[in-house]
């Protein structure tokens, strides 16, 4: 046996289909390289070739290209796990031409066209964890809601002003009103009835005084 | 009652209150063809009796139609009040047949809704897949049209929000329909009820509020005519100033709700499901386009130079936006939202 161990298959969609790479850089005569996919339910339709049916290996298969030729790992070059250098690799070719795919029960072995076998032996489940900490989140969320109470306020206050200015003109005191509505559909007039309401209460005891309006 | 007899019924209550919204859609086409040649100004004495009209609307909207007399040359056939008023009498009960038909309508939707939810093993809210949001959206769609009908006279807007329901609820049963089942493992969170229901929230009010846009569009144009019109269903809407009044309550009242659904609840439920709050998935990507267009229309009402038509015009655009988000992204992109349940 030339290589036996645990590889990892990196899941690619929500049903687990699995891509990886089996590497035998000790097989003789030639290096051998193993690209494709592990099924942990496999499914076959003409679309879409194997496919996993359900995440859970209910019926684990794996779907392999062989390749045959030099891996590239004697050059000393970094190379990824999960991937082939297939410069100097040939796929291992059917008797009667054509690339040889082979599909792999759990348990079975299947033997490669010019000599070599490969067995699934069994699948070990792996996890992959990622812990951490976002001390600031805290602060993130206050922000964010101290920002949308800003919005609601910004929305639905409705901001206006009012000016009472007090002058003087031939020698009696005017009192004018005026309002500034910045939205658009309120009504103001009500707003400066009731103003000037308040400022007549106050000056209730001091008659003479004469009304003009200027809409 | 078995979860299957409740999937089934889900599906007829569905189907029935697709017929019952095509009804209220063609009581609100009968509405307006009734008033097709009938001045604005003439309305049912019934009329009176549909709680405040404001104020702006009839300084801004009726009081240039209600100069033309109603003998105008447009409608010859007009011969006396009477004749008017019992027109006007008619438009109003075929319109008020039309809001009474929306109301059964949405019940059965509601009823639909709620049974799609318990006819799902376990149960589940009904919101899990593009059918169940496009259903719901419609709900949303509905339910905002007919809790605003009074508050602002909302009933010009029968038309297109019936419409626009029966669109939605026969492209989602012809083109989207899943069998109940359960929830795709991802969903299983109950950000799936605050974030969706907020979303559903907000989409509603946007639509509503685009559809209160388009008519304003179409309204202003018509005023800034040198004759607006006089009869027929653009001089019956409101004034221009109060449709856009309309279209910026609405899109104010939903804004919060999509800054919160979108960009508030979605990343914290993003972190807890991905591990991550924001990713720049094309979903995400589009709801922030979204937020970004509707901020713009805010800004825009409030900006001289830009507020009447071209703001209303942004919030078309962000309507559109919303819209590519919801169909565009669902059916074509691939992204982690990815829980059309179409394959």
């Amino acid at each position: 046996v030339a290589y036996r161990g645990p590889v990892i298959f990196l899941p690619q969609d929500s049903s687990f289909a699995s891509f990886g790479v089996i590497k035998v850089p000790d097989a003789l005569p030639d290096q051998l390289g193993f690209e494709g996919l592990f099924l942990p339910t496999y499914g076959f339709s003409m679309e879409t070739g194997p496919y996993s049916r359900f995440p859970d290996a209910l019926d684990p298969v794996m779907s392999l290209l062989p390749y045959r030729g030099d891996l590239g790992l004697d050059t000393g070059e970094p190379q990824s796990v999960y991937e082939l250098d297939k410069d100097d690799l040939e796929v291992v070719q059917k008797p009667g031409g054509g690339d040889f795919r082979v599909d792999i029960a759990l348990g079975q072995t299947k033997q490669l066209p010019g000599g070599g076998s490969i067995t699934f032996d069994g699948l070990d489940r792996w996890v992959k964890l990622q812990i951490s900490d976002t001390p600031g989140k805290g602060v993130a969320l206050s922000g964010v809601l101290l920002a949308l109470a800003g919005l609601l306020a910004s929305l639905f206050v409705r901001p206006r002003r009012a000016w009472v200015r007090v002058g003087e003109r031939g020698g009696r005191t005017v009192v004018e009103l005026a309002g500034l509505d910045r939205s658009a559909g309120g009504d103001l007039a009500d707003e400066i009835d009731e103003l000037e309401r308040l400022i007549r209460q106050d000056d209730a005891h001091s008659p003479g005084t004469e009304h003009e309006e200027h809409p | 009652v078995s979860t299957a007899d409740f999937a089934a019924f889900s599906n007829n209550a569905i189907a029935f209150a697709s017929i019952v919204y095509a009804f209220a859609f063609v009581a609100h086409i009968a509405e307006w063809a009734a008033g097709r040649r009938l001045p604005a100004s003439v309305s049912a004495s019934t009329r009176a009796s549909t709680p405040r009209r404001e104020p702006v609307t009839v300084s801004a909207g009726a009081a240039a139609p209600s100069d033309v007399p109603p003998t105008d040359a447009s409608a010859p056939d007009i011969t006396s009040g009477e004749d008017l008023a019992a027109r006007a009498l008619t438009a109003e009960k075929l319109g008020r047949i039309g809001v009474a038909l929306t109301v059964v309508a949405a019940a059965l939707h509601l009823a639909g809704l709620v049974t799609r939810g318990l006819g799902s093993d376990p149960v589940r809210v009904p919101w899990g897949n593009m059918y169940e949001f496009s259903v719901a959206g419609a709900f949303g769609v509905t339910a905002i049209y007919l809790l605003l009908l009074r508050r602002y006279s909302l009933r010009w807007l029968g038309l297109l929000v019936t419409g626009f329901a029966l669109v939605v609820l026969m492209l989602a049963v012809l083109l989207l329909y899943v069998p109940a089942g359960p929830l795709v493992p991802a969903l299983h969170s109950y950000w799936l009820v605050i974030h969706v229901v907020a979303a559903v929230i907000a989409t509603g009010a946007f639509t509503v509020g685009a559809m209160a846009s388009l008519l304003y569009l179409v309204k202003s144009r018509d005023e800034a005519r040198p004759s607006p019109r006089t009869t027929g269903y653009i001089a019956r809407l409101p004034g221009a100033q109060s449709l856009d009044r309309v279209a910026y309550r609405v899109h104010a009242f939903g804004f919060p709700i999509w800054t919160f659904a979108a960009l508030i609840a979605g990343p914290i439920w993003a972190e807890y499901a991905w591990g991550r709050y924001w990713g720049w998935d094309p979903k995400e990507v589009w709801a922030f386009i979204t937020w970004v267009v509707y901020a713009a229309y805010l800004h825009a009402r409030a900006t001289a130079g830009w507020r009447g038509r071209a703001a209303a015009v942004i919030a078309l655009v962000g309507f559109a936006t919303l819209m590519f988000n919801f169909v565009g992204i669902n059916l074509f992109g691939s992204g982690l939202h990815s829980y059309s349940g179409l394959d």
